[in-house]
């Protein structure tokens, strides 16, 4: 027998286990069979019957009828697609579903695209039924601010409620009662918007016809113009289409065959573009005069902070000034900031948004490996054996990547989770160790104990590939297993377990986010666990690694571009010689060695006096860095203060001169994602009048102080970032291609998937053993004032600041930071559920309303960030990680109590 | 079928199946509550929407079934006789309306009586034999005894098996020891044994009398299957409609381990118990229910003999096929052979119901002449009677004029263009309309359909409507109403939808002129 069959008369051949609908559509085209309840992106379901076909044995043999989408090819087959009696089952069966059809949803609406039921109706030639009809009562549902459901429309395909299961995994949609009268729910049957649909859209693109649709019309939208372009919501680097119709943006869905995210995206990325147009943009530069913030020309503007700037550089010395760049912004933007400050005002004093988030990360993992990147990629998650998530919330911070580990997850494959919370993620973790925050060291160190003890450390890869290990090894087995489980609240069994199936995994693939990182012992959390990583030979080939979850977009791209005040672009030492000689013979101005000012220390400096000015490009720091009282007695003390923006902030409420910047979608660039994906970013729309783009606002500037430098144009900075970052060295606007490349990127344009394949960046990997060590935070004579532990987050709905995704109606989803707290403790407090609750840390004081729940601990409070009213970084502290200058957000010891009516 | 929810199913099965953790939490107030729906999510892992879209399928699980005190049978038996308008009569002056449950079948078609107060109580049903020897009605004996007979290599057995030629009793007639073979050469690791009690076909009561009268019989198969394929385990579906089934099995499985057999085997029985759907005695339909997903009818392939319960190599059959491997293993497969034609081997239970003067299990070799089943073994009928409906709804409906040249065999039953099906017998009688009867099987299926495939979610419920405007004096366009029986015949996902033509067209064909007036050529 061979692997051919016939088509309709003629012979082709055929893939192994493939259904005859690939088969015929392989050799045929897409449409020579007509589908409904089929989706390329979803397993086979076989319930409309529509792709039916006759299938016989031999030519002579009867032929039967078999639903081509799952029905496997068999050799020698014959398969028609087209006789009499296939073409009249599919009429019939399509004249059944339109005896009940709303009559005037069988054709598009003006102006709109057909759905693929219109189009099946129009390409079966169906124009009546000849069936008895039934009266549809349904009422649609408008309760969600994106997703509209209109049962009448529905044709039971269940293409919706596989996509929630088989792509999302959320299960929100099912079908209730049975039969004819069987419809589509969503949780109790209740409304959309109150079911645990988390708006990702995915129903909606799978829905054949417009029974799903959203407030976009996505689905039918006829758009003048699609570009192609990278989301900016966080690190994932999920492809968009923008759809454009008279000029503004109409609807964006997820790129279908990107490499990252083949066609999913989440809440924000979806739906959350309003703000683009909102009211609220800046556009026109802003300057205090008089002690107001006045419109005032570009000209203007920017003649007066190239003015003030050279002032207080020839008053106080280029030390005075710091620069602040932004992880939000493109690779090329971070780019020009980073050699503004070193050539053009001639200090170090740059840094950037990572050093709030994952500075300990680039720390720690320089350290262990030699490079502070990801090892892996996300498309590997499913080759994994085993995936161990620390601190990340990954479902709601990093949606698409969160939903392919709850897939496998789902699926059978052991997932640690390490959070003191119950994420969403834990629900289906073998093992959850909920640990105490700031104990990160303390379970990572019992965790390594276990690995040596249970026998399950990789001594090949430890001695061939490593150093360091006897030492990290008497230590782990030093540690003090009662004390610890009494700091971390971990019974020891549980951290036993998870080595256990860590260390037994064939592949383990480690994943953190800031729940490692932003904390006093941050970047010692980060080289315990890739000490972890090594430890078991868990580097260097698929499926496993250490892989940071990057908060916002261009984490990784900032700090790839020299945004930190000791190493360039590319990461190369100031401190060396040599390294200064190369950035000069490319910036054609002499590089300053000295050790720049990292942020903490900028704000230090500026209540100290030393630092006079501060140039930030994109970022609230008044909301989102700590200690915010802090923060704002350090931009009060400065005299100048230049902010770009793109909407009125906390920050740019201080500022001397505000500069209106253009959003993502009004420039291009590129983002490199936690994969270091280094992806292009199109303009979609032109700048809002009166804006321009952030690396351009930069570039007027070094003009005007004397720095020559061409004007905003991503493909020039790329080929100059190209020839100083040796892992750039083969990047090129022109061949970076629709999915990007992963650095390093060899002269020859070759990427890379996998980084320490052979060895390590830095030849050996070196293990770091760091003891715990309690944060001083909890620690002091007052600690019986502040009994409670609050730790900050994120949520699906908002990001970061929130000044964008609170002008969306995202803010329908979450109206407010609400407070996590444990129904016991909730109970002794006498505070219900939506209560104000008033919460006081040594810093400061702020109301808020409370939640009860679960997922917290008793003695442990979580928050968000996102709502301006609540402020709640008046309440974290200035505690650092003393090495990456990272703030602890995720431990403030606080005191609640109802807040008293009055007050609220 | 979702794969997620089948996996995270199969993670907590040591807590009993979702199925079950959803009746038991309904069985606690009648019904299921959204606070209940929402803890059992949390439990399990899945979501309110999966729970409430599995438990709003099943009759039993809906809201006011716990009000229910009686119970009426509106199987077709049932109503061609009158007994369901009867019982609904002398119900109605002891209960209010929303007391008084109305059930497809609950397999006492033999009996005077079509309703029954609480849960009924264990009665026998009258058996007769036919057959020189019986396989099913000797009495068990010493359990120990018993069950050694199983206890035996599995290529003896599979030996056994394939010598006896036993073909599935569930309707399709499957060669059973192709399905064994195919089970045992799976790869070892875990397997199940499934039986399926959902005897659904109103009309049928066979599984039912084995169950109950004859529990021993059904265990001691299943353990010989997974002996055979290399299960240590075996769930048996029983109908919600059978309570004294689940009670009968469930003493027996407590006899059982104290066994022997159970000593050596240590294999485990587990009673799943039904809430009310006729499909789940559709294969993949039950399996899906037992995994606490919708009872909706999976595509195949992979069949279950692959890809089964929690998606492992499971071995499903019917009761009486299952009942039949004791004596075989007794009496080798080739004893069974010599019973009944060449190809239909063994004998066979056949349900006749109260229409006939002998109602109750009669165990016939395969082959016996139906004139000779329904006259002599029968007794003939209590009234006149124009047809037989054969193996249920999705059997056949045999016009009496055509019974001399049928004998009780798949094949005799194929040639002449019927199928026998789980061969319950109903009489229809020679007042009832033809069009109604034909209206009865739509409705049922229409009210059965799990609604996944359209063919049969469309087509049962509008072929409903058409009859029963037809029913009320309109006329059929009989075109439309052959392509709808295409349609069904050739589209659905399943026997349900796709057995359903073949008994209405064998009204249509023989019953042409009676039916003349409803389809104006």
């Amino acid at each position: 027998m061979s692997d051919t069959a016939h088509i309709n008369g003629r012979m082709f051949p055929f893939e192994r286990a493939e259904s005859i609908y690939s088969f015929v559509c392989r050799h045929l085209g897409k449409d020579a069979i007509p589908v409904l309840c089929h989706d390329d992106s979803l397993e086979p379901f076989g319930s409309c019957r529509i792709c039916s076909v006759d299938v016989a044995l031999s030519e002579e043999d009867p032929k039967r009828v078999k639903a081509s989408c799952h029905t496997p090819v068999e050799a020698g087959q014959y398969i028609y697609t087209n006789t009499p009696r296939i073409d009249k089952l599919r009429r019939s069966i399509a004249e059944l579903l339109l005896c009940d059809y709303p009559p005037d949803a069988l054709r598009p609406i003006d102006g709109e695209t057909p759905t693929p039921f219109q189009d099946l109706i129009e390409q079966l030639k169906i124009s009546r039924s000849r069936f008895p009809r039934n009266e549809q009562t349904s009422r649609p549902d408008h309760s969600h601010p994106y997703i509209h459901f209109d049962a009448a429309q529905c044709v039971a395909c269940y293409r919706c409620i596989r996509a929630c299961d088989e792509i999302q995994g959320e299960f929100a949609l099912s079908m209730l009662g049975r039969g004819y009268h069987s419809r589509v729910i969503s949780s109790g049957d209740g409304n959309l918007k109150n079911s645990d649909c988390r708006s990702c859209g995915r129903c909606v693109q799978a829905c054949p016809t417009n029974a799903l649709s959203d407030r976009h019309r996505a689905k039918t939208l006829v758009p003048e113009k699609s570009v192609r372009t990278v989301c900016a919501y966080c690190g994932v680097g999920c492809n968009l289409d923008v759809h454009l119709k008279d000029g503004l943006i109409k609807a964006i869905t997820p790129t279908a065959d990107a490499a990252v995210n083949s066609g999913h995206a989440c809440v924000k990325g979806r739906y959350a573009f309003a703000y683009v147009t909102h009211p609220d943009r800046l556009k026109t530069p802003l300057l205090r005069k008089d002690g107001n913030l006045v419109a005032v020309s570009w000209d203007e503007a920017l003649d007066y902070t190239a003015a003030r700037l050279s002032a207080i550089k020839k008053k106080y010395g280029a030390r005075a000034i710091g620069g602040a760049s932004s992880s939000r912004c493109t690779n090329e933007e971070n780019f020009l900031m980073q050699k503004f400050m070193r050539v053009v005002i001639g200090n170090n004093n740059i840094d950037g948004c990572a050093r709030v988030c994952h500075a300990p990360t680039a720390l720690g993992m320089r350290r262990t490996y030699g490079t502070g990147a990801a090892t892996n990629s996300i498309d590997e998650i499913p080759l994994a054996d085993c995936l161990l998530v620390v601190g990340a919330n990954v479902t709601e911070g990093h949606p698409v990547t969160g939903v392919k580990m709850r897939q496998r997850a789902m699926k059978g494959t052991p997932l640690i989770v390490i959070d003191p919370r119950r994420i969403e993620l834990a629900r289906h973790a073998t093992v959850h160790l909920q640990l105490r925050p700031g104990s990160n060291v303390a379970l990572l160190n019992m965790l390594v104990h276990y690995i040596i003890e249970e026998g399950l450390v990789d001594e090949t890869f430890v001695r061939e590939r490593t150093e360091g290990f006897d030492e990290f090894r008497r230590s782990a087995l030093g540690i003090d297993l009662d004390k610890l489980e009494k700091i971390t609240g971990v019974d020891r069994e549980e951290v036993r377990q998870a080595a256990r199936i860590y260390g037994r995994a064939k592949n383990a693939m480690a994943f953190h986010g800031l729940g490692l990182t932003e904390h006093y012992q941050g970047s010692r959390g980060v080289m315990t666990l890739a000490s972890l990583v090594m430890m078991t030979g868990n580097i260097g080939r698929p499926g496993v690694g250490l892989n940071p979850l990057r908060g916002q977009n261009n984490v990784q791209g900032a700090a790839d571009m020299g945004v930190q005040p000791d190493l360039g672009a590319g990461y190369l030492d100031l401190s060396d010689a040599s390294v200064r000689a190369h950035y000069e013979r490319h910036y054609g101005r002499p590089v300053p060695g000295d050790k720049g000012l990292t942020m903490p220390e900028m704000f230090d400096a500026a209540i100290e006096g030393k630092l006079k000015a501060l140039w930030i490009m994109g970022q609230d720091i008044l909301q989102t860095d700590p200690n915010t009282t802090h923060v704002r007695s350090a931009l009060n003390n400065l005299d100048f203060l230049a902010v770009q923006e793109i909407f009125m902030t906390e920050t740019t409420s201080l500022a001397t001169v505000v500069f209106p910047a253009s959003s993502h979608l009004e420039k291009s660039g590129t983002f490199t994602n936690g994969e270091r994906r280094i992806q292009r970013v199109n303009q979609v729309l032109p700048a809002l009048e009166g804006t321009r783009a952030d690396g351009q606002i930069v570039v007027d500037i070094m003009n005007r102080m004397g720095y020559p430098q061409e004007g905003y144009d991503p493909a020039l900075h790329l080929d100059e970032i190209a020839g100083v970052v040796a892992f750039f060295a083969g990047v090129s606007w022109d061949t970076l291609g629709d999915n990007g490349k992963q650095w390093p990127v060899t002269e020859d344009g070759k990427e890379t998937r996998i980084l320490h394949t052979e060895r390590f960046k830095r030849g050996k990997g070196r293990f770091v053993f760091t003891d715990f060590v309690e944060t001083p935070e909890l620690q002091g004579d007052d600690m019986h004032e502040y009994p409670f532990i609050l730790t900050t987050g994120r949520r699906l709905q908002h990001y970061n600041c929130g000044s964008m995704t609170r002008r969306t109606p995202n803010i329908e989803l979450m109206t407010c930071d609400e407070l996590l707290i444990n129904p016991g403790d909730a109970a002794r407090h006498g505070i219900g559920n939506g209560d104000r609750v008033r919460v006081r840390s040594r810093q400061g004081e702020t109301r808020l309303r409370a939640k009860l729940s679960d997922d917290v601990r008793r003695g442990e409070l979580f928050t968000t960030f996102h709502f301006p009213e609540v402020a709640i970084n008046q309440l974290t502290s200035g505690v650092l990680d003393p090495e990456a200058m990272t703030p602890e957000f995720k431990v403030t010891a606080v005191s609640i109590g109802l807040a008293r009516p009055e007050i609220v | 079928m979702s794969k997620n929810i089948r996996n995270l199913s199969a993670r907590q099965i040591r807590d009993g199946t979702l199925f079950q953790a959803l009746t038991d939490a309904a069985r606690k107030l009648g019904h299921l509550t959204k606070e209940q729906l929402r803890t059992l999510a949390e439990e399990r892992k899945v979501s309110e929407a999966t729970l409430l879209g599995a438990a709003s399928f099943y009759d039993f699980l809906k809201p006011g079934h716990g009000k229910r005190r009686a119970c009426v049978c509106k199987g077709t038996s049932c109503q061609l006789s009158g007994k369901h308008t009867d019982a609904l009569r002398t119900l109605s002056a002891r209960y209010k309306e929303e007391e008084i449950e109305q059930v497809n079948c609950m397999g006492y078609c033999y009996s005077p009586d079509s309703y029954r107060e609480a849960d009924g109580g264990d009665e026998t049903i009258p058996y007769f034999c036919a057959a020189s020897t019986s396989l099913f009605a000797d009495q068990v004996g010493s359990l120990d005894d018993f069950y050694s007979i199983v206890l035996r290599e599995p290529a003896e057995i599979l030996k056994e098996l394939s010598a006896s030629r036993l073909r599935g009793r569930g309707g399709a007639g499957f060669p059973f020891s192709d399905k064994l073979a195919a089970c045992a050469a799976r790869p070892a690791g875990q397997k199940y044994v499934v039986c399926n009690g959902d005897e659904g076909d109103p009309g049928a009561f066979s599984d039912r009398y084995l169950m109950e009268e004859q529990p021993h019989r059904v265990l001691a198969g299943m353990l010989a299957a997974g002996i055979t394929i290399g299960a240590d385990a075996g769930y048996i579906y029983v109908r919600a409609e059978y309570p004294a089934s689940q009670k009968i099995l469930a003493a027996a499985i407590e006899a059982f381990e104290k066994t022997g057999a159970f000593a050596g085997t240590g294999f485990q029985f587990h009673i799943i118990r039904g809430a009310g759907s006729y499909v789940c005695g559709e294969e993949t339909a039950l399996l899906n229910s037992i995994e606490g997903l919708r009872p909706e009818v999976r595509i195949r392939p992979p069949y279950p003999a692959a890809e089964g319960l929690y998606g492992r190599p499971t071995l499903l059959s019917n009761v009486e096929t299952l009942a039949a491997m004791p004596w075989i293993l007794e009496h080798g497969g080739k004893a069974f052979r010599a019973i009944g034609t060449a190809e239909s081997t063994g004998t066979k239970l056949l349900s006749l119901d109260y229409g006939f003067t002998n109602p109750g299990v009669h165990e016939i070799p395969m082959g016996t002449p139906l004139k000779k089943v329904i006259h002599d073994l029968g007794g003939g009928f209590k009234g006149e009677v124009k047809a037989l409906q054969v193996g249920g709804p999705l059997g056949s409906v045999v016009p009496m004029e055509k019974i001399d040249n049928l004998s009780v065999d798949f094949e005799s039953f194929e040639g002449e263009g019927f199928l026998l099906g789980h061969a319950g017998l109903v009489g229809i009688p020679h007042d009832f309309p033809m069009i109604d009867f034909m209206g009865h099987l739509f409705s049922y299926m229409a009210d059965e359909s799990c609604g996944k495939c359209l063919p049969c979610r469309l087509g049962t419920e509008k072929g409903y409507q058409l009859l029963k405007q037809a029913a009320e004096g309109a006329s059929i366009d009989a075109a439309v109403f052959e392509d709808l029986l295409e349609t069904l015949e050739h589209g659905s996902l399943c026997a349900l939808g796709g057995g359903l033509p073949l008994p209405v067209r064998n009204i249509m064909k023989h019953f042409s002129t009676e039916l003349a007036e409803r389809f104006p050529s």
